[in-house]
């Protein structure tokens, strides 16, 4: 009789007790979710010139960087963050360079920003590149001065360039030049004319200087304000120079006038234009066929996607075809995932440092731009190469040179 | 291409200068007759070149036919700003006139950002690279439209003014409104008059220049500045001297910006026009300007 | 006197401000008064920064020395306006700043040697105080902030003194100051000459601030309407109208940039329309308003 103490009431109390703690510890330890590593969003800021004069090209650059995204979203996003989606975070900094300066710092205190894509317009992209490094926040761009990067401190670059300098430019421009120099037996002048904004004139210096060495004869080098109002007074000193090619390199607008008024007053010199405007799909509707034997030179151009993917961007987005600059930021996207993947982490300091030491050689279409990516100390794709690509009367851009890279041969009127 | 480029040149400069003409001319007429400088004049150009321009994008039309349209948007809108605005500054001074119409040209491009925002609206006719080519030389189809535009209007003008008892009351309120007012001229009717005459002309040049220049905001502003330098070298408020006055500027830049550079050549336009203003600052017709003091 | 607790977004938005009102301090001396409308004020700006940025870039002189011999070129350059064209019209007046700003902008477009042509020029972010140049914000805002006490004294003074009489006759009734003795033509390039003076060192200051100097963004068009619109608006012709203009008009113009970005031109519509509305029916602006209630407070 002694040794029965407890009555039943105390052994239910103690029963439950222990039961209750058992429920309590399990859940705790098997039940309850995790603070993990898993992360839902990687937040990437979208700088883009949506409205003012260059509005067209930044909501063109934007879908490009959409459609990235969503294809990387779609393939699972980011699986080093177990399946974390990219989220972009759009703003329009304007086409003032002195406005997207305030907008750009204004936005990446405010936010936590991983990673951004930078404005493809060199006069933007100069303007607003401090910050990122200030901030300390990895950028990519499809712009192409060589000065953007010119703040990234060495061997530790925040900014990077996707695509050719205007260096590269100058210097494929001047070989496709030799070739057909030296295919047709030409005696060549070239008229260089250009605009007045950052990309416009280094792309400009950087023809004239290559175009020397070459030992070809220019006849003019003249400089317009952009924007024109009025082609007239450019083409005609073009005219006056009895150059039989002219090297324009402008934005969209001037490029439709330069090319009506050199049309409308019989200006017959073949043209090979520094980029830009010259391979928009509006250069292309406002001109219809007096587009056909255009030249110019690019960073990239659609006919490297395969068919399929070209289709589906067109019915997408409602294009003729995918411009120069989709290829650039889809690449710069993908650099980023690429860096996010192997960073493992949102930390724009960890990310950075993955781009630094980022080789991609394939992508979902084949290598990233031609040969794919791989920063230099400064910051730049040192395997971005330029091609030059040439206009049909109806409206076809097709990749003339280099000749490895070609998708068809380029023809000379007449 | 073509035998002398000089010659080209003045061609050209032939061309535009009808251009600057077309819009000096409403400004001349409007301070000549009203003695007021208004700096919104090239928004009503502007306005109804958007006007031109929403017909073509939507309907298709050909801007050269939009003509009517692009004269009756104009001077709708002349007649209502001048009920509203206008004839509360005739009488008032030089600076109330300048700020005033200031503010409607900032008003007017700001409200045609808001509606239309800034990009650039171009209208490529299928005439627009066609040229004739007479003797070796070329003149784009479009700006020989707009010389022949400025042509009728000076001819026109010319017979109005001189012949028409409406042209002539015109010119009796531009001598001296007072002692026309004593002659029994309506001046209230005259200033209205004037004021839709000069909105008019530049009005229904929308649609030829539409298809020469990009649409845009800004282009109002653009394109009045060249016609001031034209109106006060030719003489504030003298259409005659100001379609001399366009034509000079015109082949004057052509030549220059051919032999030297297209900034500095603008740059000596605003030169010229300082030194226009400082030898003979009624211009080479003019009315007096010179104050008292 | 902001202290430094403020966060860099308000000092930024601050400096712009004061920055804005010294131009419009310096336009309301001269066209305030006179009614001679300056529309192309900015020319002082870009002389200013572009001297400064020259002699610095080019022979290493400091900008704080720049900033002085900037102010040689646009005292020439006002009195050489005034002699020209304080005789005539007022519209010719405007119509020739407007026409040296332009020339001024072609030519610093056109002399890339010198210049930078349309690349401008660009400073890089550094520490060298000798040199004009600091990190920290809050300098940049004692500076200007002590810019903006000095244009201030100066235009009280002128407000008070005998100048500003001359000067407000000059603006009620040309021909009768002239009648009663005043030299129109001295008084009126006097003014200008102090005009100019006072807004060239923003030119150069606006060059270290910012670091990044274009023909098109110092020789600005818009900048100059802009700095006459908000005079007239504010109350043109008196000590406290550019002040008041500037302070209301210049954070709501920030604040529509900011949020309402996707609304481009509205606040040039807002302008126009402001400046419509009070020359029409307040010429003397928001000061008009205010004097004009307390004068009504008073009479009660």
């Amino acid at each position: 009789m002694a040794i029965k103490m407890v009555s039943y009431r105390m052994i239910s109390i103690i029963l439950s007790i222990v039961v209750i703690l058992g429920i309590i510890t399990y859940y705790f330890l098997f039940l309850y979710p995790r603070p993990t590593e898993e992360v839902k969003e990687v937040n990437i800021a979208v700088f883009m010139p949506l409205s003012g004069e260059q509005s067209v090209y930044g909501h063109d650059i934007l879908q490009a960087i959409q459609y990235a995204a969503e294809e990387i979203n779609s393939q699972g996003g980011i699986k080093s963050l177990g399946g974390a989606k990219i989220k972009l975070i759009v703003v329009d900094i304007t086409s003032d360079a002195s406005k997207a300066v305030s907008i750009v710092e204004d936005t990446l205190a405010r936010y936590k920003i991983s990673a951004a894509v930078g404005p493809g317009l060199s006069y933007l992209m100069i303007a607003v590149q401090p910050i990122f490094i200030k901030y300390k926040i990895p950028a990519v761009t499809g712009a192409i001065s060589i000065d953007i990067l010119k703040n990234n401190p060495r061997d530790e670059p925040w900014v990077f360039m996707m695509g050719p300098t205007s260096e590269i430019f100058g210097g494929t421009s001047a070989k496709f030049l030799d070739e057909l120099r030296k295919r047709y037996n030409l005696s060549i002048k070239i008229a260089i004319v250009h605009g007045s904004t950052e990309y416009e004139v280094r792309t400009a210096e950087a023809a004239y200087s290559n175009f020397k060495n070459l030992g070809f004869d220019i006849v003019l080098k003249e400089q317009y304000s952009t924007p024109l109002t009025d082609a007239t007074p450019i083409v005609q000193k073009v005219a006056a120079s009895g150059a039989n090619f002219v090297y324009p390199v402008s934005y969209l607008t001037d490029a439709i006038l330069i090319i009506k008024t050199m049309k409308a007053l019989g200006v017959k010199a073949v043209v090979i234009g520094g980029g830009a405007g010259y391979l928009y799909p509006s250069f292309y509707e406002a001109l219809k066929e007096n587009v056909a034997y255009v030249i110019s030179v690019a960073q990239w151009n659609h006919d490297f996607w395969p068919k399929d993917k070209i289709e589906e961007y067109k019915r997408k987005f409602n294009v003729l075809f995918p411009q120069e600059q989709v290829g650039v930021n889809y690449a710069g996207v993908y650099a980023l995932k690429e860096a996010i993947e192997r960073a493992g982490s949102t930390d724009p300091i960890k990310i950075a440092e993955a781009l630094r030491r980022l080789v991609i050689n394939t992508g979902p279409a084949g290598p990233p731009m031609y040969y794919g990516v791989e920063f230099d100390e400064r910051g730049w794709n040192k395997r971005a190469v330029a091609v030059m690509v040439q206009w049909t009367s109806d409206g076809r851009l097709i990749t003339i040179y280099p000749f490895d890279l070609a998708k068809g041969s380029f023809q000379l009127p007449k | 291409m073509f035998e002398s480029i000089l010659i080209q040149a003045i061609i050209n400069g032939i061309a535009v200068g009808s251009i600057y003409a077309i819009i000096a001319v409403g400004l001349n007429i409007i301070f000549g007759i009203m003695k007021i400088v208004n700096f919104a004049h090239g928004e009503y150009l502007m306005i109804a070149m958007y006007a031109v321009f929403w017909l073509y994008y939507y309907l298709g039309i050909d801007p050269l036919f939009t003509m009517p349209v692009s004269l009756l948007v104009s001077l709708f809108l002349g007649y209502i700003i001048y009920k509203i605005v206008i004839n509360k500054i005739i009488y008032r001074e030089d600076y109330v006139q300048i700020a005033v119409t200031m503010g409607l040209s900032i008003f007017l491009i700001g409200m045609a950002q808001l509606l239309w925002s800034p990009t650039y609206r171009g209208i490529t006719t299928p005439y627009a690279t066609y040229s004739i080519y007479i003797g070796g030389y070329y003149l784009s189809f479009p700006h020989l439209i707009a010389l022949l535009y400025t042509l009728i209007i000076s001819i026109f003008l010319y017979y109005f003014l001189k012949y028409t008892k409406t042209g002539i009351a015109m010119r009796a309120a531009a001598q001296d409104a007072i002692g026309a007012g004593l002659c029994g001229i309506n001046i209230e009717k005259i200033y209205l008059l004037a004021w839709l005459f000069g909105i008019g002309i530049v009005g229904a040049s929308a649609g030829i220049l539409a298809g020469i220049y990009y649409t845009h905001p800004y282009i109002g502003q653009i394109l009045v500045l060249y016609a001031f330098i034209v109106a006060v070298i030719g003489g504030l408020g003298n259409y005659i001297g100001g379609l001399i006055g366009a034509f000079i500027l015109g082949i004057a830049l052509s030549i220059s910006t051919t032999y030297v550079s297209p900034d500095l050549s603008l740059a000596l336009a605003y030169l010229v026009f300082i030194i226009v203003l400082l030898l003979r600052p009624s211009g080479l017709m003019g009315v007096r300007v010179v104050r008292r003091a | 006197m902001i202290p430094t607790f403020a966060g860099p977004a308000i000092l930024r938005l601050l400096i712009l401000t004061y920055m804005t009102l010294i131009m419009c301090i310096s336009w309301n001396i001269v066209s305030g008064y006179t009614r001679f409308l300056s529309l192309g004020h900015s020319v002082f700006l870009g002389i200013g920064a572009y001297t400064s940025a020259i002699l610095y870039t080019k022979y290493g002189i400091s900008p704080w020395i720049g900033m002085v011999i900037s102010l040689i070129p646009s005292a020439l350059l006002a009195f050489v306006i005034g002699i020209l064209t304080f005789r005539l019209h007022g519209a010719f007046f405007a119509l020739t700043t407007i026409a040296i700003l332009q020339i001024l902008m072609l030519l610093a477009l056109h002399f890339v040697d010198i210049t930078r042509g349309a690349l401008g020029i660009i400073y890089l972010p550094k520490n060298d105080p000798f040199n004009f140049f600091f990190l920290d914000i809050a300098v940049y805002y004692y500076i200007i902030y002590v810019m903006l006490l000095v244009a201030l004294y100066i235009s009280y003074s002128i407000d008070r003194g005998f100048l500003g009489r001359s000067l407000k006759a000059i603006g009620d009734d040309e021909v009768a100051a002239a009648a009663i003795g005043i030299d129109t033509m001295r008084t009126k390039i006097l003014a200008f000459i102090i005009s100019a003076v006072i807004a060239t060192p923003v030119g150069t200051f606006y060059a270290q601030y910012i670091g990044y100097i274009t023909p098109e963004s110092v020789f600005s068009l818009g900048f100059s309407i802009r700095i006459a619109v908000i005079g007239m608006i504010g109350g043109a012709g008196t000590f406290l109208g550019p002040i008041l203009g500037t302070l209301i008009l210049v954070p709501a113009d920030q604040l529509l940039t900011i949020y309402l970005s996707s609304y481009y031109g509205l606040n040039l519509v807002v302008y126009g329309f402001l400046l419509m509305a009070i020359m029409l029916f307040l010429p003397k602006g928001v000061i008009g308003i205010i004097e004009g209630f307390t004068k009504w407070q008073r009479r009660y």
